[in-house]
């Protein structure tokens, strides 16, 4: 397979040089005043009438005929460029952009507008710069770029408040979410009411709802990649805010204009500060914060090398004390994240990409009552190393190929207990050690004025390996036998190859047909055995019991502007089948994870999800905003669940309606707003009663089979730029207000019931409870 | 774990706010519920009744509706066979029992139940394990008290994993019944062969709940959950086998997880063929009575 692939990589780079008599113009794309790159900027040869757009690193290159051109950079909130070139010999162009007046407004000063929706091949695939995130209201203050990426066709929140998301029917642990390439494993903070990302350290956000370049694997439903602001090569920068829970400082600036820059970005909660004096007596020592870290340092050190070394630490760490009942808890837990990279461009066509990244998610908890004490840990470490190349050959081809292998050292939850003497213990810490590697290639190429093709492959392989121990039960769950397997001695190997596809066709100027297909598999997966997403839920690899998770999903849409590229629209639709989908077994609980390997707690099963996306984004003037609209239906199968007959998913959302409005009422006043709808959640009810020992015992009903009450709300902000022309010193208020018309949404509903047996009385009462009523928070901002 | 919940619920409750709503629930068919068992030196007894919808208003015409009356219950040991007879046991609810008067348990044998109700025929098969002795049995007061506290049993597991364990008590002169503390089950997973140590409370009687408020606390200020210095006790430990094990796990599970809306929901598990829900449970005993003295030292 492996040479297959190598020679039809050589082949195809064989073809591509055949032409004769081409140069290259190349170089980087970047912001004038801060020297940041500015990737996916339009690159446009007005004579061929035909284009390119930077890469992640704002890097492009062009390989022409000989002749003169004229070479036109626009970018969204940026003056357009124009330069003319003779291209008689290998050039070296970089282009400086000037901001237009207001930062993150999309404003083109002059020439064409560009319908980059339209013309790129890239279809369910949103592209969110920070600044405009941060235009939306926001929750308790603090600006979400998981919150944001909710209101997109197609995502739906996982619950009220939550960063949690789940794409066209998959779970939550289906996203590959990315920060600077590194795999986040828990995005979120305090139970994901608050997402890890410091807006103020991020440069932008891209999600990929299906259909993703061979070059991102290993999650069935999405990829959310994330970048770091690289910090400012020109000058000295600091950002920050003060909020009602927490507060943030960025400092950015050039350790060596021009060539070297950092930025360091913090924020933490101050809910535990405030507190403080409040919590007294017994309960002393209880509190809650969490924090987050973000750095990053780029230095070119020459024109065609770079190199980043980038990281994020955040903690959540909760602690409770009654000294009265001599009770204890302390359990922190978080991510870190560590990238190294170098980008070294070769003869002008070939760019490199080598990466190192580590992460680390853990999560402890210790409590200790007088005679009880309990411990456990959980985690996931990865040290990973890609090798990626972007070949430019000629203007119609960008080819992409690389590798990538990963060691993941996942401890998918240890405990051990003491009740008096006795001690409960579960052994070691367990470890799952894998191998994960991939290689892929990918060819976009323009074939003809109105076709693009996308075409890729990615083989991969996952091992698991030793040193492990396999305890094998029988169904009464008692060990029947252990299996011991030495360090590196591979316990299950499992090779696969994913083909991605996509098209894009142009009908006219203004509108285009694209499909895609594509094949995912899935190695690793979060096993959450209640429907709230905690913190301890653990991720586990697949293993010689847990098959990969596999997905296929047809997708096709129509992409359309209209008056002169103002309005966006698509609708897009699509189908994805699931396979190997995992759950716990029907009334699991959690202390049977003790003294067990956890996968031997699963069951496994299929899903399907399918639905219509409907998106409408105004892009330019006072006014701007989308409106997204899904259509959608999730089902799961799992023969062991619900009598083996097919069920709603968790996730499964008929109706699911987001719009996004922001408005500029004068060049101080901005107005923000949000309204969503959704179906309400799928759950699961008793329906019938009876006696057991005189005590009540529910039946419950099929899995899912009820519904809450629908889910809606809506948000606004105000926010106001306190004037200062010419100041160096910048600030705004911003004044949002969440849940405005203060609507009961469902976050659970229970029942509460009164039993008199003496008295033959029994009532019952379904109560439903309501998490956030309106909310109002105010956050102050500043730069200089 | 439920320090975590406790947070989350914490943090949920800090910000939450709840109105009652109404459900439109369907009614399903009724369904017959087994509850029998058969223990060491006993007759075999059973309860049968029907489930009701779960929010149908439950008063006393009810709950006599929810009583198989008219079931026939025939116990066997392979060899002999014992038609159960509808009797009035005033201290466990709901009061009419099937009671046995010809096969009494032994431990290391099989027993089957079948029984035919409202027309259909339900059938289960079970065993008396081998009982595990009490080593002994040692009542320790509680922090903060001098005269309550609890009982801890101590016993030595045997080597082969699979006793699953069950726990009783009885303070005579007060409880009519055995109660058991929630959980009542253990399986030996975890001190497989050892000597092992576990504590009991004193658990609930359904029946004696109006004695206590919504804390458990009697009239005279004590807690419901306490043994206190003087009383006599009887304890009684069972053994089950791993079916008749599994329907209490999955009855206690369900207690746990009553009204943690986070949890997913608890199936209660079965050992009975034919798509009635309960059990038909074999119980191998042991039992001890320890005296509580007057004044017990610290």
């Amino acid at each position: 397979m492996k040479g297959k692939f190598l020679l039809l990589l050589i082949a195809l780079s064989f073809c591509f040089s055949l032409f004769s008599q081409k140069y290259t113009i190349s170089g980087y794309v970047r912001d004038k005043k801060s020297g940041e790159d500015l990737p996916g900027a339009n690159i446009y040869v007005e004579e061929l009438k035909k284009g390119t757009s930077s890469n992640t690193y704002g890097f492009y290159s062009l390989t022409l005929p000989k002749g003169t051109y004229t070479i036109k950079i626009t970018f969204v909130g940026y003056h357009e460029n124009i330069k003319k070139v003779v291209l008689d010999k290998d050039i070296k162009l970089n282009f400086l952009l000037e901001e237009t007046v207001i930062v993150g407004k999309e404003i083109v000063v002059s020439g064409e507008q560009k319908n980059r929706n339209v013309e790129s091949i890239e279809m369910s695939t949103y592209k969110l710069p920070v600044e405009m995130i941060k235009e939306i209201p926001s929750f308790m203050g603090e600006v979400d770029v998981l919150k944001s990426i909710q209101l997109l066709p197609g995502v739906q929140s996982s619950g009220e408040g939550n960063s949690g998301f789940y794409v066209r029917g998959g779970g939550p642990d289906q996203n590959l979410i990315l920060l600077d390439n590194a795999i986040v494993y828990n995005p979120g903070h305090l139970f994901g009411f608050f997402s890890i990302f410091n807006a103020d350290a991020i440069k932008d956000v891209n999600l990929i709802k299906g259909g993703a370049p061979a070059n991102y694997g290993g999650r069935l439903s999405s990829v959310l990649d994330v970048s770091m602001k690289e910090g400012n090569n020109q000058s000295y920068h600091a950002d920050g805010g003060v909020g009602i829970i927490a507060s943030r400082l960025t400092v950015q600036g050039p350790i060596k204009k021009d060539t070297c820059s950092f930025i360091i970005s913090g924020r933490r909660t101050y809910i535990d500060v405030l507190t403080k004096p409040l919590i007294k007596g017994n309960l002393k020592g209880t509190g809650y914060y969490f924090y987050d870290l973000n750095t990053k340092i780029n230095y070119r050190f020459s024109e065609n090398d770079r190199i980043f070394l980038s990281g994020y630490f955040g903690r959540d760490v909760f602690s409770f004390k009654n000294k009265r009942d001599g009770f204890s808890v302390r359990f922190p837990w978080g991510n870190a994240t560590v990238s190294a990279r170098w980008n070294h461009v070769f003869n002008q066509k070939i760019f490199q990409n080598i990466t190192a990244t580590f992460s680390d998610y853990n999560f402890t908890f210790g409590a200790e009552q007088d005679n009880f004490e309990f411990k456990m840990y959980s985690g996931v470490r990865d040290y990973s190393l890609s090798v990626d190349y972007t070949y430019l050959p000629n203007i119609l081809h960008t080819v992409k190929f690389g590798a990538q292998y990963t060691f993941h050292d996942f401890q998918p939850g240890s405990a051990t207990a003491r009740i008096g003497g006795t001690f409960f213990d579960s052994g070691k810490i367990i470890h799952y050690y894998n191998h994960d590697a991939a290689i892929y290639f990918n060819d976009e190429w323009e074939i003809s004025e109105k076709l693009k093709i996308s075409a890729g492959l990615r083989p991969t392989l996952f091992s698991f390996v030793g040193p492990f121990t396999r305890y094998v039960l029988d169904d009464y769950k008692r060990a029947k036998d252990t299996l011991h397997y030495k360090a590196l001695e591979p316990i299950a190997t499992y090779k696969n190859i994913e083909p991605r596809f996509s098209l894009r066709y142009s009908i006219n100027k203004s509108t285009s047909f694209k499909a895609s297909y594509s094949q995912n598999y899935q190695y690793v997966q979060l096993a959450s055995m209640s429907s709230a997403t905690l913190p301890t839920d653990a991720w586990v690899p697949s293993t010689d019991l847990i098959k990969p998770q596999f997905s296929e999903q047809y997708a096709a849409g129509i992409f359309k502007n209209f008056k002169n590229d103002t309005y966006e629209t698509s609708v897009e639709v699509y189908y994805k089948t699931m396979k190997n989908l995992i759950d716990y077994k029907e009334g699991l609980t959690s202390d049977d994870n003790i003294g067990n390997n956890p996968d031997n707690n699963f069951t496994f099963g299929t899903g399907k999800s399918y639905g219509a996306e409907f998106f409408v984004k105004r892009r330019f003037g006072d006014l701007n905003g989308w409106i997204g609209y899904t259509l959608s239906k999730t089902t799961r199968l799992f023969p062991a669940i619900n009598n083996g007959k097919a069920y709603p998913a968790k996730y499964d959302r008929r109706h699911d309606l987001s719009i996004v409005l922001t408005y500029d009422l004068s060049k101080r006043w901005q107005l923000g707003a949000v309204f969503v709808y959704a179906t309400g959640d799928a759950t699961t009810l008793p329906i019938s009663r009876f006696f057991i020992e005189g005590r009540i015992i529910n039946e419950y009903g099929e899995r899912n089979s009820f519904r809450l009450a629908p889910y809606h709300r809506a948000d606004v902000s105000v926010t106001y730029h306190f004037p200062g022309e010419g100041k160096k010193w910048k600030s705004s208020l911003n004044f949002s207000v969440y849940n405005l018309y203060n609507r009961k949404n469902p976050y659970f509903i229970y029942f509460d019931t009164d039993v008199d047996l003496a008295n033959y009385s029994i009532t019952t009462k379904a109560k439903q409870v309501s998490l956030f009523s309106i909310l109002p928070s105010v956050t102050y901002n500043f730069n200089f | 774990m439920r320090a975590l919940f406790v947070f989350f619920i914490w943090f949920v409750l800090f910000t939450a706010c709840e109105k009652e709503i109404t459900i439109d629930l369907p009614i399903p068919e009724p369904k017959i519920v087994i509850e029998a068992a058969i223990e060491q030196d006993q007759y075999a007894w059973a309860f049968i009744t029907r489930t009701a919808a779960y929010f149908a208003p439950v008063d006393s015409s009810i709950i006599m509706n929810m009583i198989v009356t008219n079931a026939k219950v025939i116990v066997s040991d392979g060899m002999l066979n014992d038609t159960l007879k509808l009797t009035f046991d005033p201290y466990t609810f709901p009061y009419l029992k099937y009671v046995g008067k010809i096969i009494k348990g032994q431990p290391g044998k099989q027993y089957w139940l079948t029984v035919i109700a409202d027309g259909k025929t339900y059938t289960a098969v079970t065993t008396i394990p081998n009982p595990v002795p009490i080593d002994s049995l040692k009542f320790k007061p509680d922090k903060n008290q001098d005269t309550l506290g609890f009982i801890w049993i101590y016993l030595k597991d045997p080597d082969t994993l699979g006793n699953y364990y069950r726990g009783f008590t009885k303070i005579l002169g007060k409880d009519s019944v055995f109660l058991h503390p929630y959980p009542s089950v253990t399986d030996d997973r975890f001190f497989n062969g050892q000597t092992a140590e576990y504590q009991l409370y004193r658990g609930r009687n359904p029946l004696e709940d109006s004695l206590y408020n919504d804390m458990g606390i009697g009239a005279d200020g004590v807690p419901r959950w306490y043994f206190r210095t003087g009383q006599t006790v009887v304890v009684k430990v069972a053994q089950m086998d791993a079916k008749h094990y599994d329907f209490w796990y999955s009855i206690e599970q369900q207690f746990m997880t009553d009204g943690n809306p986070f949890a997913s929901p608890i199936t209660i598990r079965s050992n009975i063929q034919g798509g009635a829900i309960g059990v038909w449970g074999g119980y191998g005993v042991s039992m001890d009575t320890l005296k509580i003295p007057k004044h017990v030292k610290r």
